[in-house]
Protein backbone atom coordinates (compact mmCIF):
# COMPACT_ATOMS: atom_id res chain seq x y z
CA UNK A 1 0.00 0.00 0.00
CA UNK A 2 1.37 3.40 -0.96
CA UNK A 3 1.72 6.15 1.67
CA UNK A 4 -0.99 8.22 0.01
CA UNK A 5 -3.40 5.30 0.15
CA UNK A 6 -2.63 4.73 3.82
CA UNK A 7 -3.21 8.39 4.62
CA UNK A 8 -6.47 8.84 2.70
CA UNK A 9 -8.82 7.30 5.28
CA UNK A 10 -7.09 9.28 8.03
CA UNK A 11 -7.45 12.56 6.22
CA UNK A 12 -11.13 11.88 5.66
CA UNK A 13 -11.75 11.03 9.30
CA UNK A 14 -9.62 13.97 10.41
CA UNK A 15 -11.72 16.32 8.33
CA UNK A 16 -14.79 14.98 10.05
CA UNK A 17 -13.22 15.67 13.41
CA UNK A 18 -13.45 12.06 14.45
CA UNK A 19 -9.81 11.23 15.03
CA UNK A 20 -8.18 11.88 18.36
CA UNK A 21 -4.40 11.76 18.45
CA UNK A 22 -4.21 8.59 20.43
CA UNK A 23 -7.20 6.87 18.88
CA UNK A 24 -7.35 4.07 16.37
CA UNK A 25 -3.66 3.10 16.33
CA UNK A 26 -4.30 0.45 13.71
CA UNK A 27 -5.25 3.17 11.21
CA UNK A 28 -2.29 5.45 11.80
CA UNK A 29 0.69 5.50 9.46
CA UNK A 30 4.22 5.61 10.86
CA UNK A 31 5.21 9.09 12.03
CA UNK A 32 8.50 8.63 10.16
CA UNK A 33 6.47 8.60 6.94
CA UNK A 34 4.81 11.95 7.68
CA UNK A 35 5.60 14.62 5.08
CA UNK A 36 8.71 16.71 5.48
CA UNK A 37 12.35 15.77 5.73
CA UNK A 38 12.99 17.45 9.11
CA UNK A 39 10.81 16.28 11.98
CA UNK A 40 10.81 17.36 15.62
CA UNK A 41 9.06 15.11 18.13
CA UNK A 42 7.42 16.90 21.06
CA UNK A 43 5.72 15.84 24.28
CA UNK A 44 3.78 18.85 25.60
CA UNK A 45 1.17 19.84 28.15
CA UNK A 46 -2.35 20.09 26.76
CA UNK A 47 -2.53 23.82 27.54
CA UNK A 48 0.17 24.32 24.90
CA UNK A 49 -1.60 22.39 22.14
CA UNK A 50 -3.13 25.53 20.56
CA UNK A 51 0.37 27.03 20.20
CA UNK A 52 1.88 23.80 18.89
CA UNK A 53 -0.88 23.46 16.31
CA UNK A 54 -0.47 27.04 15.08
CA UNK A 55 3.31 26.80 15.13
CA UNK A 56 3.18 23.39 13.47
CA UNK A 57 1.23 24.81 10.57
CA UNK A 58 3.53 27.81 10.23
CA UNK A 59 6.63 25.62 10.36
CA UNK A 60 5.29 23.22 7.75
CA UNK A 61 4.79 26.24 5.47
CA UNK A 62 8.05 27.94 6.50
CA UNK A 63 10.01 28.04 3.25
CA UNK A 64 13.29 29.22 4.88
CA UNK A 65 13.35 26.20 7.22
CA UNK A 66 10.39 23.80 6.91
CA UNK A 67 9.90 21.52 9.94
CA UNK A 68 7.23 18.95 10.73
CA UNK A 69 6.15 19.00 14.37
CA UNK A 70 5.01 15.59 15.59
CA UNK A 71 3.51 15.84 19.06
CA UNK A 72 1.57 14.22 21.86
CA UNK A 73 0.03 15.84 24.94
CA UNK A 74 0.66 14.65 28.47
CA UNK A 75 1.05 16.04 31.98
CA UNK A 76 3.91 18.42 32.72
CA UNK A 77 5.58 16.19 35.31
CA UNK A 78 5.23 13.16 33.04
CA UNK A 79 6.91 15.13 30.26
CA UNK A 80 9.84 16.19 32.44
CA UNK A 81 10.32 12.62 33.57
CA UNK A 82 10.14 11.32 29.99
CA UNK A 83 12.89 13.51 28.59
CA UNK A 84 15.02 13.01 31.69
CA UNK A 85 14.90 9.23 31.34
CA UNK A 86 14.73 8.93 27.53
CA UNK A 87 11.32 7.29 27.85
CA UNK A 88 10.04 6.49 24.35
CA UNK A 89 6.55 7.57 23.26
CA UNK A 90 4.56 4.55 22.15
CA UNK A 91 1.02 5.99 21.92
CA UNK A 92 -0.17 7.58 18.71
CA UNK A 93 1.09 11.09 18.03
CA UNK A 94 -0.12 13.77 15.60
CA UNK A 95 1.27 16.15 13.03
CA UNK A 96 -0.06 19.21 11.21
CA UNK A 97 -0.65 19.22 7.45
CA UNK A 98 0.89 21.98 5.36
CA UNK A 99 -1.33 24.42 3.49
CA UNK A 100 -0.52 22.61 0.25
CA UNK A 101 -1.58 19.27 1.73
CA UNK A 102 -4.79 20.49 3.36
CA UNK A 103 -5.70 24.15 2.79
CA UNK A 104 -8.89 23.77 4.85
CA UNK A 105 -7.13 22.64 8.03
CA UNK A 106 -7.29 25.02 11.00
CA UNK A 107 -5.92 24.73 14.57
CA UNK A 108 -9.48 24.00 15.69
CA UNK A 109 -9.17 20.65 13.95
CA UNK A 110 -7.32 17.61 15.23
CA UNK A 111 -3.86 16.78 13.91
CA UNK A 112 -3.25 13.82 11.64
CA UNK A 113 -2.59 10.74 13.75
CA UNK A 114 0.57 8.72 13.29
CA UNK A 115 2.30 5.86 15.08
CA UNK A 116 5.83 6.27 16.47
CA UNK A 117 6.87 2.81 15.34
CA UNK A 118 9.13 1.19 17.91
CA UNK A 119 8.70 4.17 20.24
CA UNK A 120 10.20 7.64 19.91
CA UNK A 121 12.06 9.62 22.57
CA UNK A 122 10.87 13.24 22.36
CA UNK A 123 13.29 15.84 20.99
CA UNK A 124 11.49 18.50 23.04
CA UNK A 125 9.49 18.16 26.24
CA UNK A 126 7.37 20.90 27.73
CA UNK A 127 6.27 21.62 31.29
CA UNK A 128 4.03 24.47 32.28
CA UNK A 129 5.27 24.60 35.82
CA UNK A 130 8.79 24.93 37.18
CA UNK A 131 10.63 21.59 37.16
CA UNK A 132 11.00 21.80 40.94
CA UNK A 133 7.20 21.86 41.28
CA UNK A 134 7.22 18.22 40.17
CA UNK A 135 9.89 17.30 42.75
CA UNK A 136 12.21 16.49 39.86
CA UNK A 137 15.62 17.69 38.76
CA UNK A 138 16.92 17.63 35.23
CA UNK A 139 20.09 15.71 34.34
CA UNK A 140 23.03 17.75 33.08
CA UNK A 141 22.37 16.50 29.56
CA UNK A 142 19.05 18.37 29.36
CA UNK A 143 18.86 22.10 28.58
CA UNK A 144 15.95 24.09 30.03
CA UNK A 145 14.65 27.27 28.42
CA UNK A 146 11.73 29.45 29.52
CA UNK A 147 9.03 30.30 27.00
CA UNK A 148 5.83 32.37 27.17
CA UNK A 149 3.85 32.77 30.38
CA UNK A 150 0.86 30.53 31.03
CA UNK A 151 -1.82 31.90 33.36
CA UNK A 152 -4.47 29.81 35.10
CA UNK A 153 -7.99 30.68 36.21
CA UNK A 154 -10.78 29.47 38.43
CA UNK A 155 -13.92 29.30 36.32
CA UNK A 156 -17.64 28.94 37.00
CA UNK A 157 -20.54 28.23 34.64
CA UNK A 158 -21.88 31.26 32.82
CA UNK A 159 -25.15 30.84 34.70
CA UNK A 160 -23.34 31.86 37.88
CA UNK A 161 -23.27 35.64 37.68
CA UNK A 162 -23.33 36.08 41.46
CA UNK A 163 -19.79 35.05 42.29
CA UNK A 164 -17.16 37.23 40.66
CA UNK A 165 -14.13 36.72 42.92
CA UNK A 166 -12.43 34.24 45.19
CA UNK A 167 -9.72 34.87 47.77
CA UNK A 168 -6.63 32.85 48.62
CA UNK A 169 -8.25 31.87 51.90
CA UNK A 170 -11.52 30.77 50.28
CA UNK A 171 -9.65 28.66 47.71
CA UNK A 172 -7.56 27.14 50.54
CA UNK A 173 -10.70 25.97 52.32
CA UNK A 174 -12.64 24.97 49.18
CA UNK A 175 -9.95 22.73 47.72
CA UNK A 176 -8.21 21.75 50.95
CA UNK A 177 -11.29 20.89 53.02
CA UNK A 178 -14.06 20.45 50.46
CA UNK A 179 -17.54 20.32 51.93
CA UNK A 180 -16.18 20.68 55.47
CA UNK A 181 -14.63 24.03 54.55
CA UNK A 182 -18.07 25.60 54.47
CA UNK A 183 -17.20 28.20 51.83
CA UNK A 184 -20.43 29.08 50.12
CA UNK A 185 -21.46 28.27 47.47
CA UNK A 186 -18.60 25.84 46.77
CA UNK A 187 -19.48 23.10 49.25
CA UNK A 188 -20.25 20.19 46.89
CA UNK A 189 -17.05 18.25 46.17
CA UNK A 190 -18.66 16.58 43.14
CA UNK A 191 -18.92 20.06 41.61
CA UNK A 192 -15.22 20.85 41.99
CA UNK A 193 -13.66 20.03 38.63
CA UNK A 194 -9.91 19.66 39.08
CA UNK A 195 -7.01 17.91 37.32
CA UNK A 196 -4.74 14.99 38.07
CA UNK A 197 -1.57 15.56 40.09
CA UNK A 198 0.86 15.70 37.15
CA UNK A 199 -1.00 18.50 35.37
CA UNK A 200 0.38 22.02 35.41
CA UNK A 201 -3.04 23.56 35.95
CA UNK A 202 -3.44 21.77 39.27
CA UNK A 203 0.20 22.17 40.29
CA UNK A 204 0.30 25.89 39.65
CA UNK A 205 -2.91 26.46 41.60
CA UNK A 206 -1.64 24.12 44.35
CA UNK A 207 1.43 26.26 44.92
CA UNK A 208 -0.55 29.50 44.70
CA UNK A 209 -3.15 28.50 47.32
CA UNK A 210 -0.86 26.35 49.52
CA UNK A 211 -2.93 23.17 49.08
CA UNK A 212 -0.67 20.18 48.23
CA UNK A 213 -1.65 18.66 44.88
CA UNK A 214 -2.39 15.24 46.34
CA UNK A 215 -4.77 16.66 48.94
CA UNK A 216 -7.17 18.52 46.66
CA UNK A 217 -10.86 17.80 47.03
CA UNK A 218 -12.90 17.42 43.85
CA UNK A 219 -13.33 15.38 40.70
CA UNK A 220 -9.95 14.74 39.10
CA UNK A 221 -10.03 14.95 35.31
CA UNK A 222 -7.38 14.12 32.74
CA UNK A 223 -8.13 16.81 30.15
CA UNK A 224 -8.91 20.52 30.25
CA UNK A 225 -11.78 19.82 27.89
CA UNK A 226 -13.34 17.58 30.55
CA UNK A 227 -13.28 20.46 33.03
CA UNK A 228 -15.01 22.67 30.47
CA UNK A 229 -17.63 19.99 29.89
CA UNK A 230 -18.11 19.43 33.63
CA UNK A 231 -18.70 23.10 34.26
CA UNK A 232 -20.78 23.68 31.16
CA UNK A 233 -23.09 20.75 31.77
CA UNK A 234 -23.34 21.02 35.56
CA UNK A 235 -26.82 20.55 36.98
CA UNK A 236 -25.76 22.67 39.96
CA UNK A 237 -24.13 25.62 38.21
CA UNK A 238 -24.20 27.82 41.30
CA UNK A 239 -21.94 25.33 43.12
CA UNK A 240 -19.64 24.40 40.24
CA UNK A 241 -16.02 25.55 40.18
CA UNK A 242 -13.12 24.38 37.99
CA UNK A 243 -9.48 25.08 37.18
CA UNK A 244 -8.32 25.87 33.66
CA UNK A 245 -5.50 27.36 31.64
CA UNK A 246 -6.51 30.90 30.75
CA UNK A 247 -6.35 30.18 27.02
CA UNK A 248 -8.83 27.34 27.46
CA UNK A 249 -11.12 29.67 29.39
CA UNK A 250 -10.72 32.37 26.72
CA UNK A 251 -11.91 29.92 24.08
CA UNK A 252 -14.98 29.09 26.19
CA UNK A 253 -16.05 32.52 27.42
CA UNK A 254 -19.46 31.94 25.90
CA UNK A 255 -20.20 29.24 28.48
CA UNK A 256 -17.94 30.06 31.44
CA UNK A 257 -17.01 33.01 33.66
CA UNK A 258 -13.62 33.41 35.31
CA UNK A 259 -13.25 34.57 38.89
CA UNK A 260 -11.03 37.42 40.00
CA UNK A 261 -8.42 36.16 42.47
CA UNK A 262 -7.09 37.89 45.58
CA UNK A 263 -3.71 36.41 46.48
CA UNK A 264 -2.30 36.08 49.98
CA UNK A 265 -1.43 39.55 51.23
CA UNK A 266 -3.30 41.30 48.43
CA UNK A 267 -5.93 43.96 49.10
CA UNK A 268 -8.21 43.36 46.12
CA UNK A 269 -9.09 40.55 43.74
CA UNK A 270 -8.16 40.97 40.08
CA UNK A 271 -8.96 39.19 36.84
CA UNK A 272 -6.07 38.13 34.56
CA UNK A 273 -7.27 40.87 32.23
CA UNK A 274 -8.10 44.49 33.09
CA UNK A 275 -11.75 43.52 33.39
CA UNK A 276 -13.86 40.39 33.18
CA UNK A 277 -14.50 41.02 29.50
CA UNK A 278 -11.18 42.35 28.23
CA UNK A 279 -8.37 40.25 26.76
CA UNK A 280 -5.21 42.24 27.54
CA UNK A 281 -3.77 40.03 30.35
CA UNK A 282 -2.64 43.30 31.89
CA UNK A 283 -2.88 42.07 35.46
CA UNK A 284 -0.75 39.02 34.70
CA UNK A 285 1.84 41.17 33.01
CA UNK A 286 2.15 43.75 35.81
CA UNK A 287 1.81 41.49 38.89
CA UNK A 288 -1.79 42.06 40.02
CA UNK A 289 -2.82 38.52 39.00
CA UNK A 290 -0.40 36.02 40.46
CA UNK A 291 -1.47 32.58 39.21
CA UNK A 292 0.87 31.91 36.33
CA UNK A 293 3.99 29.97 35.40
CA UNK A 294 6.57 30.31 32.67
CA UNK A 295 6.32 27.55 30.11
CA UNK A 296 9.45 25.38 30.25
CA UNK A 297 10.96 23.75 27.17
CA UNK A 298 13.57 21.03 27.54
CA UNK A 299 15.86 19.28 25.07
CA UNK A 300 19.17 17.48 24.98
CA UNK A 301 22.16 19.81 24.98
CA UNK A 302 25.14 21.20 26.81
CA UNK A 303 26.02 24.55 28.37
CA UNK A 304 22.59 25.99 27.62
CA UNK A 305 22.73 25.09 23.92
CA UNK A 306 20.31 22.58 22.41
CA UNK A 307 22.12 19.91 20.38
CA UNK A 308 19.48 19.14 17.72
CA UNK A 309 19.45 22.21 15.43
CA UNK A 310 15.81 21.74 14.42
CA UNK A 311 14.75 21.43 18.05
CA UNK A 312 16.83 24.52 18.88
CA UNK A 313 15.10 26.43 16.08
CA UNK A 314 11.65 25.51 17.41
CA UNK A 315 12.51 26.39 21.02
CA UNK A 316 14.09 29.70 20.00
CA UNK A 317 10.93 30.67 18.14
CA UNK A 318 8.77 29.83 21.17
CA UNK A 319 11.11 31.52 23.66
CA UNK A 320 11.34 34.73 21.63
CA UNK A 321 15.01 34.29 20.85
CA UNK A 322 16.71 34.80 17.52
CA UNK A 323 16.09 31.85 15.19
CA UNK A 324 18.06 31.60 11.95
CA UNK A 325 17.14 31.52 9.16
CA UNK A 326 14.50 34.08 10.04
CA UNK A 327 11.06 32.50 9.80
CA UNK A 328 8.51 33.56 7.22
CA UNK A 329 5.97 34.25 9.99
CA UNK A 330 5.71 36.28 13.20
CA UNK A 331 6.10 33.87 16.16
CA UNK A 332 4.86 36.50 18.64
CA UNK A 333 1.59 36.63 16.73
CA UNK A 334 1.21 32.86 17.10
CA UNK A 335 1.97 33.01 20.84
CA UNK A 336 -0.58 35.76 21.42
CA UNK A 337 -3.10 33.94 19.27
CA UNK A 338 -2.68 30.87 21.46
CA UNK A 339 -3.65 32.87 24.55
CA UNK A 340 -0.28 32.87 26.27
CA UNK A 341 1.97 35.83 26.99
CA UNK A 342 5.38 36.32 25.37
CA UNK A 343 8.19 36.96 27.82
CA UNK A 344 8.90 40.30 26.13
CA UNK A 345 5.49 41.62 27.25
CA UNK A 346 6.00 40.75 30.93
CA UNK A 347 6.95 43.29 33.61
CA UNK A 348 7.22 40.80 36.48
CA UNK A 349 8.93 37.46 36.89
CA UNK A 350 9.42 34.78 39.55
CA UNK A 351 11.95 32.05 40.33
CA UNK A 352 9.79 29.24 41.64
CA UNK A 353 6.24 27.97 41.39
CA UNK A 354 3.90 30.36 43.19
CA UNK A 355 6.94 32.28 44.43
CA UNK A 356 7.29 35.98 45.06
CA UNK A 357 7.10 38.29 42.07
CA UNK A 358 9.79 40.81 41.25
CA UNK A 359 10.07 43.52 38.61
CA UNK A 360 11.28 42.39 35.21
CA UNK A 361 12.53 44.32 32.20
CA UNK A 362 12.96 42.23 29.04
CA UNK A 363 15.88 43.22 26.85
CA UNK A 364 13.57 43.92 23.91
CA UNK A 365 10.07 44.94 24.94
CA UNK A 366 7.07 43.90 22.85
CA UNK A 367 4.30 45.36 25.05
CA UNK A 368 2.93 47.58 22.26
CA UNK A 369 2.85 44.74 19.74
CA UNK A 370 1.31 42.45 22.33
CA UNK A 371 -1.50 44.87 23.19
CA UNK A 372 -2.24 45.47 19.52
CA UNK A 373 -2.33 41.73 18.76
CA UNK A 374 -4.32 40.79 21.87
CA UNK A 375 -6.85 43.64 21.89
CA UNK A 376 -6.47 45.35 18.52
CA UNK A 377 -5.85 48.57 20.47
CA UNK A 378 -2.69 50.18 21.81
CA UNK A 379 -1.89 53.64 23.09
CA UNK A 380 1.68 53.31 21.80
CA UNK A 381 2.95 55.61 19.10
CA UNK A 382 3.41 54.07 15.68
CA UNK A 383 6.74 54.40 13.88
CA UNK A 384 8.62 53.38 10.79
CA UNK A 385 12.29 53.75 11.76
CA UNK A 386 12.89 55.87 14.87
CA UNK A 387 11.07 57.10 17.98
CA UNK A 388 11.45 60.21 20.15
CA UNK A 389 11.67 57.85 23.12
CA UNK A 390 12.15 54.10 23.11
CA UNK A 391 12.86 51.80 20.22
CA UNK A 392 10.95 51.39 16.98
CA UNK A 393 10.09 47.69 16.76
CA UNK A 394 7.30 46.01 14.88
CA UNK A 395 5.86 49.38 13.87
CA UNK A 396 5.51 50.70 17.44
CA UNK A 397 7.65 52.79 19.79
CA UNK A 398 8.45 50.16 22.40
CA UNK A 399 9.84 51.04 25.82
CA UNK A 400 13.17 49.33 25.05
CA UNK B 1 1.96 57.73 54.98
CA UNK B 2 4.54 55.26 53.70
CA UNK B 3 4.92 53.69 57.15
CA UNK B 4 1.19 53.20 57.45
CA UNK B 5 1.02 51.65 53.99
CA UNK B 6 3.69 49.11 54.76
CA UNK B 7 2.03 48.41 58.08
CA UNK B 8 -1.24 47.64 56.35
CA UNK B 9 0.40 45.43 53.76
CA UNK B 10 2.47 43.60 56.36
CA UNK B 11 -0.68 43.04 58.39
CA UNK B 12 -2.43 41.60 55.37
CA UNK B 13 0.44 39.23 54.65
CA UNK B 14 0.98 38.15 58.23
CA UNK B 15 -2.53 37.34 59.26
CA UNK B 16 -4.19 36.79 55.89
CA UNK B 17 -7.90 37.56 56.09
CA UNK B 18 -7.78 38.30 59.77
CA UNK B 19 -6.59 41.86 59.24
CA UNK B 20 -9.30 44.35 59.94
CA UNK B 21 -9.63 46.98 57.31
CA UNK B 22 -8.90 50.13 59.23
CA UNK B 23 -10.82 52.14 56.67
CA UNK B 24 -10.18 55.67 55.53
CA UNK B 25 -8.20 54.36 52.57
CA UNK B 26 -7.51 56.24 49.41
CA UNK B 27 -10.74 55.10 47.89
CA UNK B 28 -12.83 55.08 51.03
CA UNK B 29 -14.66 57.87 52.86
CA UNK B 30 -12.89 59.76 55.64
CA UNK B 31 -13.67 58.02 58.93
CA UNK B 32 -12.98 61.11 61.03
CA UNK B 33 -10.27 63.52 62.12
CA UNK B 34 -8.48 61.02 64.32
CA UNK B 35 -8.90 58.02 62.04
CA UNK B 36 -5.72 56.75 60.40
CA UNK B 37 -5.58 57.38 56.67
CA UNK B 38 -4.21 54.24 55.09
CA UNK B 39 -4.14 53.90 51.32
CA UNK B 40 -5.10 50.42 50.19
CA UNK B 41 -2.80 50.47 47.21
CA UNK B 42 0.90 51.22 46.78
CA UNK B 43 1.41 54.53 45.04
CA UNK B 44 5.14 54.49 44.28
CA UNK B 45 7.22 52.40 41.90
CA UNK B 46 6.70 48.83 43.14
CA UNK B 47 9.81 46.79 43.81
CA UNK B 48 8.66 43.99 46.12
CA UNK B 49 6.09 41.21 45.81
CA UNK B 50 3.62 42.96 48.10
CA UNK B 51 4.05 46.28 46.37
CA UNK B 52 3.61 44.76 42.91
CA UNK B 53 0.38 42.98 43.88
CA UNK B 54 -0.97 46.06 45.64
CA UNK B 55 0.22 48.78 43.27
CA UNK B 56 -2.46 51.37 42.50
CA UNK B 57 -4.22 50.80 39.20
CA UNK B 58 -5.99 53.08 36.77
CA UNK B 59 -9.74 53.43 36.75
CA UNK B 60 -9.96 51.14 33.74
CA UNK B 61 -8.80 48.17 35.82
CA UNK B 62 -11.55 46.36 37.72
CA UNK B 63 -10.70 45.46 41.30
CA UNK B 64 -13.02 43.56 43.61
CA UNK B 65 -13.10 44.02 47.38
CA UNK B 66 -14.18 40.73 48.94
CA UNK B 67 -14.27 40.00 52.67
CA UNK B 68 -15.52 36.40 52.85
CA UNK B 69 -16.85 34.43 55.79
CA UNK B 70 -14.35 31.69 56.69
CA UNK B 71 -16.03 29.28 59.14
CA UNK B 72 -12.92 27.18 59.82
CA UNK B 73 -10.48 30.01 60.37
CA UNK B 74 -8.60 29.61 63.64
CA UNK B 75 -9.49 32.03 66.40
CA UNK B 76 -6.10 33.69 66.08
CA UNK B 77 -6.72 34.34 62.39
CA UNK B 78 -4.39 31.65 61.09
CA UNK B 79 -5.35 28.89 58.68
CA UNK B 80 -5.87 25.36 60.04
CA UNK B 81 -3.66 22.60 58.67
CA UNK B 82 -5.22 20.66 55.80
CA UNK B 83 -6.22 17.17 56.99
Amino acid sequence: MQQGERMRPLLLLSALGLVAIAAAPSLAAPCEDAPGTTKVYMQVGDTQEPLIKALGRALRDNTPNPITLVYITSGSCTNIDAISKDTPITANMGYIPSTAEDPAWTPAMPPIACTPVGGKVPDIANSNVFVSACNLTLPASIVELHGPVQAYVLAVPEANTTDRAITFEEAYFVFGFGTAGGIQPWVDEAQLFIRTVTKSTLLSWAFNISVPAAKWKGTRLDKSSEVVTGLGSSLSPAKALGILGVEVYDANRNKLNSLAFRARGQQYAYFPDSTATSTDKKNVRDGHYTVWSPTIYMAKGTAGAVTNPAAAYVINLIAGKTALPAPAFNPVSLIVGAGIIPDCAMRVTRDQEGGDLRPYAPAESCTCSYEKLATNVTSCQTCTTTCATGTCRGGFCEER
Amino acid sequence: MRTRLFSALACALASLAACDDDGGGKDQPDAGVDAPVTPRCFEGTPTTHLQLMNACVTAEVEKIDKRPVLPLLNSDGTLPIIP
